[in-house]
C-alpha cells in the first residue's frame, strides 16, 4: 500500500522532475543539433549555483541568480571553443571522454575554491503552507514556478520562432539544414546557451532550495540521462515527459510500504537506472525518439 | 620507507591491470566503458566474502573471475541493441546500481562499512618478507594480465576487434560475429579487472563501497588514454604516470597550506588536466607509433 | 562563439565575472573567522627532558566531521603539553604524529600505514567514524600495533584484536541510558533517525533492542545516505509512522540540514531527542534545535580542571564532547609506555590494562575489560536552549 496521498506523490514528482526536466531539456537540445553528449553540460548547474552563492552576499538573490546563469553559460562557451569544438572534430567518443574530463575538472575547481562541504544562501527558516493538498515550502514552489515557466518559454520558442525552426532544422538533419542556407554556427551558439542557461537556472533553484555541494550536478547525472535517453536522445519533448514520468516513478516506489518495512530511500537512484535499463532494452528508441540506433 | 615505495608499486601494479583490462575494450572494440569500476569490485567483495566466510581468498579470487566475466559477457551481449553513447550510460547506470546494492545491503556486503579483515594472499609472513611477497605477486599477477591481452593482440579474436574498432559495418559485412566478439572481450576484460580488485582487497585487508566510486574508473580511463586506445605497454605506462601523480601529489599537504579536501580536489584536477590535455594534444597516446613490420 | 572571436572583450569580461564570483566566494570563506576570548598558551616543555617518543593519531581534520577532529586534536595537544611540561616520558618528550583521515576509510588505512611503515609508531589512536576505526584497528592488529579507539562507539570494535582498546564507551551502553531514557520520560513509539555507515546502523540496533526489550514500540527506522542536499523523503517516513518523540543522530552538515528540514515540516512540534548533542547541535540553526532534549557522553568528570584547561588554551568551552577522550588516549599511552619500558607495540599493549585500573581521566574512570573496551561510560542528559547545550 502507498503510505502518501496522491497530491504530495504530485508535489515531490514536481519538484524533483523540474529539476530532472530543466537539465534533460537542454542535453537534449545539444546531443539533436551537435551530436554531443555532454556529461559535463550538469556542471552548468553547479557552476551556476556556486556564482550564485557567492554573489548573494553582494547582490539581492534574484539578481543574484541572473548574473550567475550568465556566468555559467559564458563558461561553457569559453570551454566550448576551447575543448569542445576540438574535440567534437574527432569524433562523438572522444567528446564524451572530453566532457567527462570537463566535468571532473569543473568540480575540482569548485572543490579547491569553495570545499566540499554543503554551502547554501543563507536564508530564514521557513515553514511548509498547504499548496493543493500537499506540503510544500515556498522555496520549491517557487522552483516549480520558475522552472515550468522556463521549460514553457524556450519550448514556445522553438515552436514558434523563425531562430527555433532553424534549431529544429539543424536538430533534423544538420547537413540539409547547412545546404538551405541556416546558419549553423549560429544554431550552434543558441542552442549551447539555452541550455547552459536552463541547466544553471535548474542548479540556482536546487541550491536555493536544500544546499550546493561541488557534485551538485554530477549527482544527478544518471536521472538526466535517464530522461533524456527514455524520452528518445532527439526528442525535447520527450526528455521532458520522461523527466516528470521518473520522479513521478520515484515517487511512488518509494512510497511503498509493505507490511511496514519500506525500499530504503538511498535507492531513489536506482530506480532512474532500472526504468532506464529496461527502457533500453525492450525499447532502445525511447519514448519519443526519430532515431533508430544501430549497432 | 622501503614498505612506503613497495606499497605504492603493488597499487601500480592494480591499476595497471584495470587500465589494460579498460584498454582492450575501447582499442580492440571501440567501446567506452564508464562503468569498468563494477568488475574490480565484484573481485574484490568476492575475495572479501569468501574470505570472511573461511573459503580461502584464492577460491574468493576465481569465484570474482567467473562471475566478473559473466557480467562483462552479458553486458556485451546488450550491445547490440545500444550503439556507444547509450551503452558507455549504461555501464556507468549499472555499476552505480551496484555501488547502491552494495552499501545498502548491510548482511552480506557490510553495507556502507565495508568488509574488513580480509585474509591476505601469503599469510605467514611479517616485515620485510611479506612486503616481497606481496610485491612478488603483484607484479606475477601483472604479467599474467599482460600475456593475455598481448595474446588478444595477436589472435584472431584480436584482429576482429581491430576491425570493429576501425569500421564496425566492415567488419559485419566480412562476417564477424560483432556482438559475439565484443562480449567475448568484455569477459576478459571482466576477469582481469576482477582479479585486480581481488588482489587489492587482500592487499589491504578491507573492501568499501567507496572503492567504487565512478572516479576510479575515471583514473583508469585517464591511464588508457595517456597510454593510447588498445595498447597494452601504454596501459602500463598509463597506469605509472597517473599513480605517481595521484600519489606522488598526496605530499602537497606538507607544503600547501590548503585544507585537506582542497589539496584532495587539487589532485583531482591536475589528473583531469592531463585527461583533457592528452585527448587535444596527443590523442594516439604517449607512445610514438611504429609501422608494423609486415614480413614478406 | 564567433561573438567572442570579434569581440575578444566580451569574453575577457565574461571571463572577469567568472574570476571575481569565485573569488567573492572564498573572500566569504576566510571573513568567517570570529574574534574570540584572549587565550593562554600551552605550558612550556620541561628543559630536562632530551629525545622524543613519537605515537601516532588519524583524525577526520577534513571532511563531514571535520569539527570533532579538530576538537580531538586538541585534547591531543593538551594531554601532549600537559605530559611534557612534566616528567614527560621514560625522560623523553612525547610527540604525537597527526595524520589527517579526511573522514575516508581507504584515506584512513594509508594514514595509519604511513604511521607505521614510515614513522614506526607503537601506538595509533584515532578515529572518529566506527567505519573508520574498524578497519583501522584491523590493519594495526595486522602490524602488531597497538590502537586506541577515542571517538567510535560501533560494539563491532570488541572484536578488532588483542592489542585494541577504547577510550570511549560502546553503543550498546549508549542505547541502554538512550533506551531508559525515553522510557522513563513516557514515551512509548519511537521513530528512529541515523546515517547509514557503522555508526549509525549500530546505535540504532542498540537504542531499538534496548528500547522494545522495555515494552516500547520502535515504529520507524531510517537510515539516510550521507551527503544529500535534502532528506525530506525520509523525515516524510518518520512523520507518516507518528511516533510519540523522534530520536535523532546525526552530525556535520548533515545533521544542519535535517534539523533545518524538521523544522519546515513542522516536525519539531512533537518532541525530539538526540543522541549525542554535541555532534549535532553545533552547526545548526538555532531556531530549528531549540526546546531539543537528548544524551551525550560526559565529557569532563572530576572536576573542572580540564575544562578550565582547555577554555584557558582556546578562548571558548568545549567544541565537542570528543576532546577528553582523546586526551585520556594520550595519557593512557604515555602511562602504558612509562610502564612498558619501552616503545615497544607488544609491552605495551601488555602494559594498557593495568594502567587504565588507576588512571582516572577526564572522562571519567578509564578501566577497560578483557575485550579492551572502556567498562564505565558516564552519560548525561542535556536540552537546548538558545543554540547552546544545558547539561543539569
Amino acid at each position: 500500500m502507498i503510505t502518501q496521498q496522491p497530491p504530495e506523490l504530485i508535489a515531490d514528482a514536481l519538484v524533483r522532475g523540474s529539476t530532472i526536466a530543466l537539465l534533460a531539456m537542454g542535453l537534449t537540445l545539444v546531443y539533436a543539433t551537435m551530436r554531443f553528449a555532454n556529461v559535463a553540460h550538469l556542471e552548468f548547474a553547479t557552476v551556476g549555483a556556486y556564482a550564485t552563492i557567492s554573489l548573494s552576499g553582494v547582490f539581492i538573490v534574484p539578481v543574484a541568480g541572473i548574473i550567475g546563469a550568465v556566468v555559467a553559460v559564458a563558461l561553457g562557451a569559453a570551454v566550448y571553443e576551447l575543448v569542445f569544438r576540438r574535440l567534437l572534430v574527432m569524433g562523438e567518443m572522444p567528446a564524451m571522454i572530453g566532457s567527462l574530463a570537463v566535468s571532473v575538472v569543473v568540480q575540482a575547481v569548485i572543490q579547491l575554491a569553495y570545499g566540499s562541504r554543503p554551502r547554501n544562501v543563507p536564508h530564514e527558516l521557513e515553514q511548509v503552507s498547504t499548496v493543493l493538498g500537499a506540503d510544500m515550502t515556498p522555496s520549491q514552489v517557487q522552483l516549480v514556478a520558475v522552472s515550468v515557466s522556463a521549460l514553457v518559454l524556450t519550448g514556445a520558442l522553438l515552436r514558434w520562432t523563425p531562430l527555433g525552426r532553424k534549431v529544429r532544422a539543424v536538430a533534423a538533419n544538420a547537413e540539409l539544414a547547412r545546404v538551405s542556407g541556416v546558419g549553423e554556427r549560429r544554431v550552434v551558439a543558441t542552442v549551447w546557451a539555452i541550455a547552459g542557461g536552463l541547466a544553471a537556472i535548474s542548479g540556482i533553484e536546487l541550491a536555493l532550495e536544500s544546499s550546493a555541494t561541488p557534485a551538485l550536478g554530477f549527482n544527478l547525472l544518471l536521472p538526466v540521462f535517464s530522461a533524456a535517453i527514455v524520452g528518445g536522445l532527439g526528442s525535447v519533448l520527450g526528455a521532458v515527459i520522461a523527466s516528470y514520468g521518473v520522479a513521478l516513478l520515484e515517487a511512488i516506489v518509494l512510497a511503498l510500504d509493505f507490511d511496514g518495512s519500506a525500499i530504503p530511500v538511498s535507492y531513489r537512484p536506482a530506480i532512474g537506472f532500472a526504468f532506464l535499463i529496461l527502457a533500453l532494452i525492450f525499447r532502445p528508441r525511447g519514448l519519443l525518439g526519430a532515431k533508430v540506433r544501430i549497432v | 620507507m622501503f614498505d612506503y615505495f613497495a606499497w605504492i608499486a603493488i597499487l601500480v601494479c592494480c591499476y595497471a591491470m584495470i587500465a589494460i583490462s579498460l584498454t582492450i575494450q575501447s582499442g580492440g572494440g571501440g567501446m567506452i566503458n564508464l562503468g569498468q569500476v563494477a568488475f574490480v569490485g565484484i573481485g574484490g567483495y568476492s575475495v572479501a566474502i569468501f574470505s570472511r566466510a573461511g573459503l580461502g581468498v584464492w577460491a574468493g579470487l576465481l569465484a570474482g573471475a567467473v562471475i566478473a566475466a559473466g557480467a562483462g559477457y552479458l553486458l556485451g551481449r546488450l550491445g547490440r541493441t545500444l550503439g556507444g553513447v547509450y551503452w558507455a550510460i549504461t555501464t556507468l547506470a549499472v555499476a552505480e546500481l551496484l555501488r547502491l546494492i552494495i552499501s545498502n545491503t548491510d548482511t552480506v556486503t557490510g553495507g556502507m562499512q565495508g568488509l574488513g579483515d580480509v585474509a591476505p594472499l601469503w599469510g605467514e609472513l611479517h616485515g620485510t618478507a611479506n612486503t616481497l611477497a606481496r610485491l612478488a605477486m603483484a607484479l606475477a599477477f601483472l604479467a599474467a594480465v599482460v600475456l593475455a591481452g598481448v595474446h588478444l593482440d595477436r589472435s584472431q579474436l584480436g584482429r576482429s576487434l581491430r576491425i570493429i574498432r576501425e569500421n564496425e559495418p566492415l567488419a559485419a559485412a566480412l562476417g564477424i560475429d560483432v556482438v559475439s566478439a565484443k562480449s567475448r572481450v568484455l569477459a576478459l576484460s571482466g576477469a582481469a579487472a576482477a582479479l585486480a580488485g581481488g588482489f587489492h582487497a587482500s592487499d589491504i585487508s578491507f573492501v568499501g563501497p567507496d572503492q567504487l566510486l565512478p572516479f576510479q574508473t575515471f583514473l583508469a580511463l585517464t591511464m588508457v588514454v595517456i597510454g593510447g586506445l588498445g595498447r597494452i605497454t601504454g596501459a602500463v605506462v598509463g597506469a605509472v604516470i597517473v599513480e605517481a601523480i595521484y600519489d606522488g601529489t598526496r605530499f602537497f599537504r606538507d607544503f600547501l597550506d590548503l585544507a585537506s579536501d582542497q589539496i584532495a580536489a587539487l589532485r583531482i584536477l591536475l589528473v583531469g588536466v592531463i585527461m583533457l590535455g592528452f585527448l587535444l594534444l596527443r590523442p594516439k597516446g604517449i607512445i610514438v607509433d611504429h609501422p608494423r613490420r609486415v614480413r614478406v | 562563439m564567433r561573438l567572442f572571436r570579434r569581440h575578444p572583450a566580451t569574453l575577457f569580461l565574461l571571463s572577469s565575472a567568472v574570476v571575481l564570483s569565485l573569488t567573492a566566494g572564498c573572500a566569504t570563506t576566510q571573513a568567517s573567522n570570529s574574534a574570540q576570548a584572549p587565550t593562554t598558551p600551552l605550558p612550556a616543555p620541561n628543559p630536562a627532558l632530551s629525545g622524543t617518543i613519537t605515537i601516532g593519531a588519524v583524525l577526520p581534520l577534513t571532511g563531514a566531521n571535520a569539527t570533532v577532529g579538530t576538537d580531538q586534536k586538541r585534547g591531543i595537544e593538551l594531554a601532549v603539553a600537559k605530559i611534557n611540561a612534566g616528567n614527560g616520558v621514560l625522560g623523553q618528550k612525547l610527540a604525537v604524529a597527526v595524520e589527517d583521515s579526511q573522514g575516508q576509510t581507504t584515506a584512513t588505512i594509508d594514514a595509519a600505514r604511513k604511521l607505521v611503515a614510515v614513522s614506526k609508531v607503537p601506538v595509533v589512536i584515532g578515529e572518529y567514524a566506527s567505519g573508520n576505526t574498524i578497519p583501522m584497528q584491523q590493519f594495526l592488529q595486522q602490524s602488531s600495533v597497538v590502537g586506541i579507539n577515542v571517538g567510535s562507539s560501533s560494539i563491532e570494535l570488541r572484536g578488532t584484536g588483542a592489542r585494541q582498546f577504547s577510550t570511549i564507551g560502546l553503543d550498546d551502553k549508549a542505547g541502554q541510558f538512550s533506551a531508559n531514557a525515553l522510557y522513563d520520560k513516557g514515551f512509548r513509539k519511537v521513530a528512529m533517525l541515523a546515517p547509514n555507515n557503522a555508526y549509525g546502523s549500530g546505535i540504532a540496533r542498540s537504542v531499538t533492542d534496548a528500547f522494545t526489550g522495555k515494552g516500547g514500540q520502535v515504529v520507524a527506522s531510517e537510515l539516510y545516505t550521507e551527503g544529500q542536499p535534502n532528506y525530506r523523503q525520509e523525515l516524510a517516513r518518520l512523520a507518516n509512522a507518528d511516533p510519540d518523540v523522534y530520536v535523532v543522530t546525526t552530525y556535520g552538515r548533515d545533521g544542519a540540514t535535517i534539523n533545518a528540514e524538521m523544522f519546515e515540516l513542522a516536525m519539531t512540534s512533537k518532541p525530539v531527542f538526540d543522541i549525542y548533542l554535541s555532534q549535532d547541535v553545533p552547526d545548526s540553526d538555532v531556531k530549528a534545535v531549540e526546546g531539543r532534549t537528548g544524551m551525550d557522553v560526559k565529557s569532563s568528570v572530576g572536576g573542572s580542571e580540564y575544562a578550565t584547561y582547555y577554555r584557558q588554551t582556546y578562548g571558548e568551552g568545549f567544541m565537542t564532547s570528543f576532546s577528553g577522550f582523546a586526551y585520556d588516549a594520550v595519557f593512557l599511552a604515555a602511562l602504558a609506555i612509562e610502564k612498558a619500558g619501552a616503545p615497544d607495540a607488544g609491552k605495551v599493549a601488555a602494559a594498557v590494562p593495568d594502567v587504565a585500573v588507576s588512571y582516572q581521566g577526564v572522562t571519567g574512570p578509564l578501566a577497560v575489560g578483557p575485550d579492551g573496551q572502556r567498562l564505565a561510560q558516564p552519560y548525561t542528559l542535556g536540552t537546548v536552549r538558545d543554540g547552546r547545550i544545558e547539561f543539569p
